[in-house]
């Protein structure tokens, strides 16, 4: 039987083309009605050197990256081998490679691992003898995997058309023949049925599925939320935010700013949102330290603000290309002073979207900053993406002063919910002082305990009634189950197909996934935790920093344990997966102990 | 958005603007400053410059840092949306509320510490955007508001209040502007109101940026023998160019043309008029007004008045292409691109 799910993982030199290879192959799979999702993985060097992806192609719904490949494609083995970590090797991968290396499938270069089955492929032969050179080794392999998987032929060479001609036509005809090529090579050789996919169900006409990533649905959300101004610097691996919103902003009536370093970024962002427009900067890292002190001004003078913050490793300049869940504890707490900001994470380049279209809400509804914490892996996966339904989003826009209001205006009216209604320069009426100083409901300066304990409690208590907002929280799986599991981030999609495959294995267990992740709805974790034995928060930051966060403020029950590591590590379901099954052990001993021994 | 004024107050023997209002219209809050502080005399001029502008208060954007100098914002125009961010970042915030709303007129107010430490690179590339803002540098040499330390514009052998002197190279705060492509450099000092108030005019008017240095003593930490930013030094030092005079659109131009006058046309048809002092002097020429404000340097005079002026530079909006709407008017209906662009989006991801 064929299979619903499969990880294909290729690797190849700079000018081998394997990550198009794999986009092309990504883009066919995505038309046929495929789910798709694809991660590159490059070496250190700007341009050129080695890359490598992984695109995991399956009938149903996609949640994460996936464990070990099915189908392993080497252009060249030193290439391959130094993506071990994204490209793992089991004894269930078939594994391709060009017998032009002269290595054999008893000599593979994997050890201790012995692959279900090795396959020297004449890949550099088989191209020179259909095209007259090997330059065109990516479009052969386009043609096995089309043979081997059973993506149809005309899927992948609509694309490759697409893309050659318009370089020349002889290009055209060189891809062309080169697929062909491998395509017969496959047809020849078949795999076995686990590297052959299920036919998927085409979609009807219009409502194809997109491809697209977390960065670029960041920013299409901006612009959809009515973000008007952008103000940042370029830094991996959030500059394609920048890249987009430079390029697109200006046809929506905005603006955008690339600064001469992220203070400004996020000042100028300050300055447009103070100046009445929504407003946005994006980052990673060593940006988000350098805009703390911006921060803490936007939390006291109570401009709204949305500061994307791409994770990636930490601290300093880390590891720029590789995710981490590291920045939690930074983007709750980095400021001097009682400060609370909202910060959200996204769990899928989908839910991208969503959260920020969120985060700009709550930016403008509460006059905050709002943090949210993407990561690379999110940020920069390819994905096939359902078209995004608006019709039942609502925006929010920041509450303004009326004619009333305006007689005797105060900016900083300490209103029950807290709130003030914010007026904007020009306003007749409407000006005030603003500034980073402690002040009065008037905005004059006031440096009295009484009135900094009074505007600490206003701006803590308009923030209050997220707390309750359980519709940025997911609970899945069996709601009474004995063990829970609560993870974020990129992890979350990890967690979701470890729960689903525990259920199919007849576990009880349960996952909650929050998107809010300060201020810490605690309701929702003691209701969530409720009966549960045993549980884990699963996270990638060497201290498991959600775990600690979540203890700060809710008793949690005894085993609930941290599995967390350090970023660059990402999780595989199969290991999420032995620890539910560890925890169910342990709990299923537990209940034999406590039984009384029959004498 | 419609610009309704709130009734102006009547104080029947004070003269008025064009709006009706007073002097008294233009002020602030009681200045908390030290008695005798060049700051306040800035601030003075500034009210006197708006008012004879008759700039509607509610218009006006007053931006500041954080220093003895940012906080004079509270000190003028009460009625004018003033907002005092964090130390030398000024200039972004400026940026930003400039592309949001391009149809207020901005004034930034900043110090030399505010400016030329700790915010030096963010006034650099405010000028190299050409936001359209009147810059007031208020320049003493120390940073006042932490009681009297060395800034980056104290003269090489001036003195601090204990005596210690200061060995580093200033930056020249005018020299700089100058050579980053300013279209309007000016310095002047707070002493000298009657050279000041047409500068300060004329720099309103600018489209683009507009420096404006203010030597402005530090009565309480920079005011001593051996200082030479104290009101002696500098009133013994100065080198007053072609005193200025500005001509706003509205007023008509009666004085007869005279040779010893360069008049020079603002892009919305003001004037500003170089009474020369010196014939070589031509403030269109960047390199000149260099070459002049080193000249004098060099045998310790501070030379004074309308530098440079460009008056065909494009500001950050024209390099920008930014809509003539500001972005804050555009209707929200208009702004949101809503399902149909959002799908025009996703089409290219297919
Ligand atoms: C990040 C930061 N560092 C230091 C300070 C302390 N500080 C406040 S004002 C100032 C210097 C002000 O000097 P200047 O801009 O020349 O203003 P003046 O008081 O002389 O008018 C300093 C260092 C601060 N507010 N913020
Ligand atoms: S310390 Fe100096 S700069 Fe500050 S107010 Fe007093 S005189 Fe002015
Ligand atoms: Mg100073």
């Amino acid at each position: 039987m064929a299979t619903t799910d499969l990880i294909i993982g290729m690797a190849g030199s700079g000018g081998d083309g394997i990550v198009s290879a794999g986009e092309a192959l990504m883009a066919a799979a995505a038309r046929e009605g495929y789910r798709a999702l694809m991660t590159k993985s490059y070496g250190p060097q700007i341009r050129g050197g080695e890359s490598s992806c992984r695109i995991r192609i399956a009938t149903g719904r996609l949640h994460s990256a996936g464990g070990a490949l099915d189908l392993a494609v080497a252009l060249n083995w030193d290439d391959f081998l130094k993506f071990g970590a994204e490209l793992t090797v089991s004894g269930s991968t078939v594994v391709v490679w060009d017998s032009a290396s002269g290595i054999t499938a008893d000599r593979l270069p994997l050890p201790g691992v012995t692959p279900a089955r090795a396959l020297a492929v004449p890949l550099a032969e088989l191209t020179k003898t259909a095209t007259g050179s090997d330059k065109m080794k990516n479009s052969l392999v386009l043609g096995l995997l089309s043979g081997w998987l059973g993506v149809p032929a005309a899927a992948i060479l609509a694309g490759l058309k697409k893309r050659f001609l318009r370089k020349g036509e002889a290009l055209w005809q060189a891809s062309e023949r080169a697929f062909q090529a491998g395509f017969e090579f496959a047809r020849a050789e078949p795999l076995d049925d686990a590297v052959r996919l299920e036919p998927a169900v085409r979609p009807a006409g219009g409502a194809e599925k997109l491809l697209t990533d977390g960065n670029e649905m960041s920013a299409a959300a901006a612009v959809f939320a009515g973000c008007r101004f952008f103000g940042g610097y370029p830094i991996t691996p959030s500059s394609e935010v920048m890249q987009f919103l430079t390029r697109e902003i200006w046809k929506y009536g905005g603006a955008a700013l690339q600064a001469e370093d992220e203070i400004a970024g996020v000042a100028s962002a300050l300055g447009a949102s103070l100046a009445g427009v929504k407003a946005m900067t994006a980052t990673s890292g060593p940006g988000m330290d350098l805009k703390t002190e911006v921060l803490g001004l936007a939390s006291m003078a109570e401009v709204p603000l949305v500061v994307l913050n791409v994770q990636r490793g930490g601290p300093s300049t880390g590891l720029p290309t590789r995710a981490e869940q590291g920045d939690l504890f930074q983007a709750c707490f980095s400021a001097h002073g009682d400060v609370l900001r909202p910060v959200l994470a996204p769990t899928s380049v989908a839910d991208t979207f969503h959260v920020m279209v969120e985060a700009f809400n709550v930016a403008e509804q509460y006059q905050t900053p709002v943090i949210v914490l993407s990561d690379q892996e999110i940020a920069q996966r390819k994905e096939t993406v359902d078209p995004i339904d608006t019709s039942r989003i609502a925006l929010v826009e920041r509450q303004r002063p009326g004619e009333s209001e305006l007689q005797d205006y105060k900016r900083f009216l300490d209103t029950e919910s807290g709130v003030s209604p914010m007026s904007c320069p020009g306003t007749p009426g409407g000006a005030y002082l603003g500034s980073g100083i402690e002040h009065n409901e008037t905005g004059a300066p006031a440096s009295s305990g009484v009135m900094h304990t009074r505007m600490n409690d206003k701006r803590f208590r308009k923030l209050q009634a997220l707390r309750q907002r359980t519709d940025l929280f997911s609970e899945e799986g069996d709601a009474g189950a004995p063990i829970a599991l609560v993870s974020w981030g990129s992890s979350a999609g990890v967690c979701r197909e470890a729960l689903a495959r525990a259920q199919a294995a007849g576990l009880r267990a349960k996952l909650l996934v929050p998107r809010l992740l300060y201020p810490v709805a605690d309701d929702v974790y003691v209701r969530f935790f409720a009966g549960v034995q045993a549980g884990l928060f699963v996270e990638q930051s060497y201290q498991g920093q959600l775990h600690r966060l979540v203890r700060m403020f809710v008793d949690l029950p005894r085993d609930v344990q941290s599995f967390c590591r350090s970023g660059a590590n990402p999780f595989r379901p199969a290991e999420v997966l032995e620890r539910i099954e560890a925890l169910a052990q342990a709990l299923q001993g537990r209940l034999e102990d406590a039984q009384p021994v029959e004498e | 958005m419609t610009s309704i004024l709130k009734p102006p107050v009547i104080h029947p023997s004070l003269p008025k603007n064009a709006l009706g209002l007073t002097r008294r219209d233009y002020e602030g809050a009681m200045s908390t400053l030290c008695a005798g502080c060049g700051h306040d005399s800035v601030t003075a001029a500034l009210v006197q410059a708006f008012w004879e502008l008759d700039v509607p208060p509610h218009r006006a954007a007053k931006m500041s840092g954080i220093g003895c100098s940012s906080k004079t914002t509270a000190y003028f125009m009460r009625q004018s949306h003033g907002f005092n961010g964090v130390h030398g970042r000024m200039p972004s915030l400026a940026t930003g509320a400039n592309a949001a709303n391009r149809d207020l007129v901005y004034v930034g107010v900043s110090g030399d510490g505010d400016s030329l430490s700790i915010g030096l690179g963010q006034l650099c590339h405010a000028i190299r955007r050409s936001v359209n803002l009147l810059y007031v540098l208020e320049n003493n040499g120390v940073y006042g508001l932490t009681k009297g330390q060395f800034s980056a514009s104290a003269d090489v052998g001036s003195t601090s209040k204990k005596g210690e002197a200061n060995e580093q190279p200033p930056i020249d705060p005018v020299l700089l502007a100058l050579s980053l492509g300013a279209t309007f450099v000016g310095r002047s000092f707070s002493g000298d109101k009657a050279q000041l108030v047409p500068i300060l005019k004329a720099a309103l008017r600018h489209r683009g940026f507009a420096f404006v240095d203010v030597i402005s003593p530090c009565v309480s930490f920079n005011d001593h023998v051996g200082s030479t930013k104290s009101y002696r030094y500098t009133r013994e030092h100065y080198e007053s160019l072609a005193p200025v005079d500005f001509v706003p659109v509205r007023q008509e131009i009666t004085a007869a043309q005279d040779a010893a006058v360069t008049t020079v046309r603002m892009h919305d048809g003001s004037l500003v008029r170089f009474r020369k002092t010196d014939d070589t002097y031509d403030p269109t020429d960047r390199d000149a007004a260099y070459a002049h404000v080193r000249k004098h340097q060099e045998v310790g005079e501070i030379v004074t008045g309308l530098l440079y002026i460009d008056e065909d530079a494009r500001d950050l909006h024209a390099l920008n292409h930014t809509a003539t709407t500001p972005l804050v008017d555009l209707p929200y209906a208009d702004l949101c691109p809503g399902n149909t662009a959002l799908q025009a989006l996703q089409d290219e991801y297919r």
